[in-house]
C-alpha cells in the first residue's frame, strides 16, 4: 500500500535521508521510531509529496508521487489524513472551520460538513469547543482537534507525526486508542511516529527503526524486538537502567 | 464600531506612537551625555549595515537617475532645452528622488532587519540576559545602530549619487541621445554644491530617523514571533512617514 | 538563510528569488483564470490592503505634493520670479511618476511586509503544509484573494494619493507663494497618456507587489528569525520591482509620445 525504494534526500548539501526503502501493506500499522532529527518527518512529508526526494521512488498504491505534478498531487493527497508533529491548526479558523476544512474544499454541503465535525468532536471528547479558536486550546487539545482534522474525510491512509508529544498518560492512552478506532473505522493503512514505544508496541504490525536518515532495521514487530538496536531502543524508554 | 470611535481610535494609536518615539529618543539623549556607544560594537554595526545596504542602494540608485533622466527628457524634448538636461537631472536626483528612494530601500533592507533583529533577541529574553550583566542595551545595542545607520546612510547617499549619475546619462543617451559629455558638462556648470548639500543634510536625516524608529519598535515586541512580524510592519510604515516629514521639513528650512 | 554580501552572491539569491516568483505568478495566474473566487477572503483582504492604508497613503502622498510644490516653488521664485504657475508644473510629474510610484513603494511597505508576515508565519507553523493537504492549493487559497485585492486597490489607492497630493500642494503653493488655486488647478496641462501612463503603473505594481511578497513569504524558512527575513526580503524586493517597472513603463511611454 505505502512504499518507499531506495529514497535520498539532502538539503544544503547535507544528506539527511540516505537510501531508506520499506513498505507498509494495507490496513497495516507501522510505528516509525527514531532518535530527534533522524528524518521521521522527512519520511511522513516525501510520503504525501510535500517534499520530493532527490532519488528513489514513493509508491501509495498503485500510484507513483515522481511523475506527478503538484496539481495531480492534490487529488492522491486527499486519500491521506496527516497529523502535523506541531499541530498545524489554522490559527484564523475556529476548531469547527478548522476539522471541516478538507470537506469544505472537497464542497461538500454545510450541513453534511457541520454534522461530521460534530461527530469527530464527540469522538474525540471535546464536544463543545467548535466555536473556539486553536490558540485557546491546550495542547493535548489541540493534538486531538488535529487528529479530527486528520480524519474526517475518512481518508484510507493515516500519517501521524508524534501524536502524543508533551502529553501526560491519560492523554496519550486515550489518544493512541482513538488512533485505532479511527483506522479501524476506515480500515486505514497507518504509520505513527512516536516516541511512546511502550505505547507503539501493541498497537503496531510492524516496526521502523531510523538513525540519522539511514534505515536500521523494518520488519514485522517480533521479529524487531529480536534485533539488538531496535530492541535497545524501543526498551530504553521503558526500563532506562537496563538498556543502556 | 463607529466612525468617529474608529477616527477616536486612530488618533489615540498615532499619540501613542509619538509618545513612545519621543521616550525612546530621551533615553538615547541620556545615553549619549557622556557619549557611551559600544565601540567594537559600533565597527560591527557599521560593517554590517553597509555590507548589507550597499548592493541594494546601488540598483535603487542606477535606476533612480533612470527615472529621472526619462522625466526630465520628457521637458527637454518638449522645449529643445538638450542642454538643459544634465542640470534638471541634477536637481531632481540630489535632491529628492535620490535620498527619498534610497532612503526608503535604506529602511526596508536596514530598518526591517534591525527590528526583526531586535524583536526576536526581546521575545527570546535575550535582552533581559544584558541587563542582568549589568549591560545597558541602549549603549550596547541602540547607540552603535543609530550611529552606524546615520552614517552609512550618508555615506552610500554619496556613492549613490555617482551610479544615479551613471545610470542617468546612460538613459539619457540611450532614449533621447544627449552626449554623455553634453550631460556632465550641464552637470557640473548647473549643479550647485547646495543641491549636492541639500541631499546630503536630508539622507543625514533619513538614516537618524530610521535608527531610532526601527530599534524603538524592535525594543517594544511584545508576544511571540506573531509579534516581531507586526513590529516590523509598523517600523517601516512609521519610518516612511517620518521620511516624508523630515523631507518637508528640511526642503522648507534649507533654502 | 545565508546574507548575500556581495554583487556576485546578490545576483545568485536574485536569480533563486525570481524563479520562484515567476513561478508563483504563473500558478496564480492560472488559478486566478481556473480556480475557485473566495469572495469573502477577496473581501477581506481587499479590507486590510486598500482600506487600511488609506490614512497611511493620504499622509506620505499629501507630504509629497507639498515638497514638490516647495521645491518648483523656490525654483520659479528663483529663476523667473513667479510662482504662478507651479501647479502645471508639478501636476504632470506626479500624476504620471510620483503619484504612482511612491504609492507603490508605500503599499509595498505596508501590505508587502504584511503579506509576507502573514504566509511566513503560516509556513513555519506548517499551516502551508496543511493546505496542501487538503486541496488548498497556496497559489489558490492564499495568493489569489491578495492579488485580486491589490489589482483593484492599488490604482484607487494611487488616484486616491495623487488627490491628497494635488490638494496638500494647493495649499503649500496658495500659503507658501501665493498661487492662486485656480491657476494651480490647470488641468489641461495633465494629458490622457499622463493618466493612462499612472494607471498602467499603478495596475502593473498591484500585480508584482502582492506576488513578490507572498513569494518571499512562502520562501520563509526556520522560526521567528525566518519570518522577519523574509518580510525584509518582501519591502526590499517588491520596492526595487517598483522602481525597475517604473522605469520600464516609463521608458516605454517616452517613445510613444
Ligand atoms: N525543509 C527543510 N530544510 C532544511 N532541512 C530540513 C528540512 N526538513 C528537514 N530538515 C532536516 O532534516 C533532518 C531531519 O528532520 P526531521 O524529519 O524533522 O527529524 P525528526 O522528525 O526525525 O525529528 C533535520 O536535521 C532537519 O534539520
Ligand atoms: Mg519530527
Amino acid at each position: 500500500m505505502i512504499r518507499l525504494e531506495g529514497v535520498c534526500k539532502s538539503f544544503d548539501g547535507v544528506e539527511v535521508l540516505r537510501d531508506v526503502s520499506f513498505a507498509v501493506p494495507a490496513r497495516g500499522t507501522l510505528g516509525l521510531v527514531g532518535a530527534g532529527g533522524a528524518g521521521k518527518s522527512l519520511i511522513l512529508k516525501l510520503l504525501c509529496g510535500l517534499v520530493r526526494p532527490d532519488r528513489g521512488r514513493v509508491w501509495l498504491g498503485e500510484t507513483e508521487l515522481g511523475p506527478l505534478s503538484e496539481r495531480e498531487l492534490m487529488g492522491v493527497r486527499g486519500r491521506i489524513g496527516m497529523i502535523f508533529q506541531n499541530y498545524a491548526l489554522f490559527d484564523y479558523l475556529t476548531v469547527a472551520d478548522n476539522i471541516g476544512f478538507p470537506l469544505a474544499r472537497m464542497q461538500r454541503p454545510a450541513a453534511e460538513i457541520a454534522a461530521r465535525v460534530q461527530t469527530r468532536l464527540d469522538q474525540v471528547h471535546l464536544p463543545d469547543i467548535g466555536p473556539r479558536y486553536p490558540r485557546e486550546l491546550s495542547g493535548g487539545m489541540k493534538k486531538r482537534v488535529c487528529l479530527a482534522r486528520a480524519t474526517v474525510h475518512d481518508p484510507p491512509i493515516m500519517l501521524c507525526d508524534d501524536p502524543t508529544a508533551g502529553l501526560d498518560p491519560v492523554t496519550t492512552n486515550r489518544i493512541f486508542r482513538l488512533l485505532k478506532d479511527l483506522q479501524a473505522q476506515n480500515d486505514a493503512t497507518a504509520i505513527i511516529v512516536s516516541h511512546e514505544t511502550a505505547y507503539l508496541r501493541p498497537i503496531c504490525d510492524a516496526i521502523a527503526l531510523l538513525d540519522r536518515g539511514r534505515l536500521v532495521f523494518a520488519g514485522p514487530t517480533e521479529a524487531a524486538l529480536q534485533h539488538p538496536e531496535v530492541r535497545a531502543f524501543m526498551e530504553a524508554g521503558v526500563r532506562p537502567a537496563q538498556a543502556r | 464600531m463607529t466612525a468617529l470611535g474608529r477616527f477616536g481610535g486612530a488618533v489615540l494609536d498615532i499619540c501613542r506612537v509619538v509618545g513612545a518615539l519621543t521616550l525612546f529618543c530621551g533615553a538615547v539623549l541620556r545615553a549619549l551625555l557622556p557619549p557611551r556607544a559600544d565601540r567594537v560594537e559600533t565597527w560591527r554595526a557599521l560593517h554590517r549595515v553597509g555590507v548589507r545596504s550597499l548592493p541594494i542602494v546601488i540598483v535603487t540608485a542606477f535606476f533612480a537617475g533612470g527615472i529621472a533622466a526619462i522625466q526630465v527628457s520628457t521637458y527637454v524634448t518638449k522645449f529643445r532645452a538638450y542642454e538643459a538636461v544634465g542640470w534638471g537631472f541634477g536637481f531632481v536626483t540630489f535632491r529628492e528622488l535620490g535620498p527619498l528612494l534610497v532612503g526608503l530601500m535604506f529602511s526596508g533592507r536596514v530598518g526591517a532587519h534591525n527590528t526583526a533583529e531586535l524583536g526576536t533577541m526581546k521575545v527570546t529574553e535575550q535582552i533581559d540576559a544584558l541587563r542582568i550583566l549589568a549591560i545597558d542595551p541602549v549603549h550596547f545595542l541602540v547607540l552603535p545602530r543609530i550611529v552606524a545607520m546615520l552614517v552609512m546612510m550618508t555615506l552610500l547617499n554619496v556613492i549613490g549619487n555617482v551610479f544615479a549619475l551613471g545610470g542617468g546619462m546612460l538613459t539619457a543617451y540611450a532614449m533621447v541621445g544627449v552626449d554623455p559629455f553634453v550631460f556632465w558638462n550641464s552637470f557640473t556648470e548647473y549643479v550647485m554644491l547646495a543641491d549636492f548639500i541639500n541631499g546630503l543634510v536630508k539622507a543625514a536625516a533619513f538614516g537618524l530617523a530610521i535608527g531610532i524608529v526601527s530599534c524603538s519598535f524592535g525594543l517594544e515586541v511584545r508576544g511571540g514571533a506573531p509579534g516581531v512580524g507586526r513590529a516590523v510592519n509598523s517600523g517601516v510604515v512609521v519610518s516612511a512617514v517620518s521620511i516624508f516629514v523630515l523631507d518637508y521639513l528640511i526642503t522648507a528650512i534649507l533654502q | 538563510m545565508s546574507e548575500p554580501s556581495t554583487l556576485g552572491g546578490l545576483a545568485r539569491e536574485l536569480r533563486a528569488q525570481i524563479g520562484d516568483t515567476i513561478d508563483v505568478g504563473r500558478q496564480a495566474a492560472w488559478y486566478l483564470v481556473r480556480g475557485r473566487w473566495d469572495w469573502p477572503a477577496i473581501f477581506a483582504q481587499a479590507h486590510e490592503i486598500g482600506v487600511r492604508s488609506v490614512f497611511f497613503v493620504i499622509v506620505c502622498l499629501g507630504f509629497l505634493g507639498a515638497i514638490i510644490n516647495l521645491q518648483a516653488g523656490f525654483q520659479a521664485t528663483r529663476i523667473i520670479g513667479d510662482a504662478s504657475l507651479i501647479g502645471q508644473q508639478a501636476m504632470p510629474l506626479v500624476v504620471r511618476l510620483l503619484g504612482p510610484t511612491l504609492t507603490g513603494m508605500m503599499v509595498a511597505t505596508r501590505v508587502g511586509t504584511g503579506i509576507a508576515a502573514e504566509i511566513g508565519s503560516m509556513v513555519v507553523t506548517e499551516q502551508v503544509d496543511a493546505l496542501r493537504m487538503n486541496r488548498a492549493p497556496p497559489a489558490e487559497y492564499l495568493v489569489k484573494p491578495r492579488l485580486v485585492a491589490c489589482m483593484v486597490m492599488v490604482p484607487a489607492l494611487t488616484t486616491i494619493g495623487i488627490t491628497a497630493a494635488f490638494f496638500a500642494g494647493m495649499l503649500v503653493a496658495a500659503v507658501g507663494f501665493g498661487t492662486n488655486p485656480g491657476t494651480y488647478a490647470d488641468f489641461d496641462v495633465v494629458v490622457g497618456l499622463d493618466l493612462i501612463e499612472g494607471m498602467v503603473k499603478a495596475a502593473a505594481y498591484g500585480v508584482a507587489i502582492p506576488i513578490i511578497a507572498a513569494t518571499a513569504g512562502l520562501r520563509a524558512r526556520g522560526g521567528s528569525e525566518g519570518v522577519g527575513e523574509a518580510t525584509t526580503q518582501a519591502v526590499v524586493a517588491a520596492s526595487l520591482a517598483v522602481i525597475v517597472l517604473d522605469f520600464l513603463i516609463s521608458g516605454a511611454v517616452f517613445f510613444l509620445r
